[in-house]
């Protein structure tokens, strides 16, 4: 004899959980959280050093990077300023999940005021995991070709603000920042959108100044 | 658990957090037979004969790999051996413009009658249905 029980449960249901627990605890502690995620190579790192550098003084700021092996993104952002650098090294998975954060926190000292994940490089499975953070950010950059919001658009639906990257190179790449973000709307009209060359410092003021409202509370 | 304290405040040099496991739907495989372990331990059930669950269109999940992932998750479990069923659910979209409602797809972008602009909603369902249990 069989029987059918009635389960009617997240699969994901601990890593949201975890995430709920990961929210309270970042609401408690006062600290805004932006978790960034892009294709490997978008420049989530060098944007996040000059981000750093620029906030320095102004703003206390920890990181969580993620990757699959390295420790090298978390020392790059420790040597840019980070008051708090952690690295993450998944082994092969291609997305941080909320008990990898949870993890990860322990020793996270008092003051910081932003914490920023950068996820794994990836354009697909990082937005399935909500890791308790108050803003989603895409990066994209023009070097991947302005066709990547419609080839991973669930990436570009999870998200509500799209950096768009390496906006020095417009004329070298044939691909505008205007083609890219279009098609990002089109995928997702509610997007937020920050154009920025982490390379020449253009458009850095802006994202700063967003980072900062949201620091305090007004994103 | 080691992890990397790469702090200017602290100073301390630790390693990184290590986690060694690869692929999305084995994950999501793994995620799901510890929920249907518990649920039949729960049940004191002996063998689990079925699992159904429920994956929306834009959740991103290989349906394929996913099955191919149970198997493997499910292996010297009271679950080796069990049916994954899986039942599909479509994202249903809004045109803006037209007003007309219509099943999306993950890439579909835009009205099908008048090129509008749309807002899918649903597509994200990720969940177990029910288990059936000896």
């Amino acid at each position: 004899m069989t029987k059918i029980i009635k389960v009617e449960k997240k699969i994901l249901e601990k890593n949201d959980i975890a995430a709920t627990r990961l929210r309270e605890k970042f609401g408690a502690l006062g600290i805004a959280v932006v978790n960034i995620m892009s294709s490997p190579g978008a420049g989530k790192t060098t944007l996040l050093a000059e981000t750093i550098k620029k906030l320095k003084g102004k703003l206390s700021i920890g990181v969580i990077a993620g990757d699959i092996a390295t420790d090298h993104d978390a020392k790059i952002l420790e040597d840019a300023g980070a008051e708090w650098a952690v690295q993450i090294n998944t082994g092969g998975r291609c997305h941080l999940e909320a008990v990898m954060v949870e993890e990860s926190l322990d020793g996270i000292p008092e003051g910081i005021r932003l914490l920023i994940i950068e996820n794994i490089g990836n354009l697909v499975c990082p937005a399935g995991y909500d890791l308790g953070e108050n803003y989603t950010v895409m990066l994209g950059a023009l070097t991947e070709g302005a066709d990547k919001p419609k080839k991973y658009p669930g990436m570009y639906r999870a998200c509500s603000h799209l950096v768009i990257n390496k906006i020095d190179l417009e004329d070298a790449l044939g691909v505008t920042a205007d083609s890219y973000e279009r098609e990002a709307l089109e995928v997702n009209p509610s997007l937020a959108t920050f154009r920025t060359s982490a390379k020449t410092g253009e458009g850095l003021d802006s994202w700063c100044d967003w980072l900062f409202s949201v620091a305090d509370g007004k994103g | 658990m080691e992890i990397a304290l790469l702090s200017g405040i602290h100073g301390e040099k630790r390693k990184p957090v290590v986690y060694n496991i690869r692929m999305h739907e084995l994950a999501v495989a793994e995620s799901l037979i510890k929920t249907v372990l518990e649920k039949s331990e729960d049940e004191e059930a002996s063998r689990v004969v079925k699992v159904t669950i429920v994956v929306g269109n834009l959740a991103g999940v290989v349906t394929d790999s996913l099955h191919f992932c149970f198997d493997e998750v499910a292996r010297d479990t009271i679950a080796e051996g069990a049916t994954l069923e899986i039942e599909t659910v479509s994202a249903t979209a809004f045109c803006q413009s037209c007003r007309d409602e219509f099943e999306v797809g993950q890439y579909d972008f835009a009205c099908p009658r008048c090129g509008g602009v749309i807002i899918p909603s649903g597509g994200m369902e990720l969940y177990i249905k029910d288990i059936e249990i000896e």
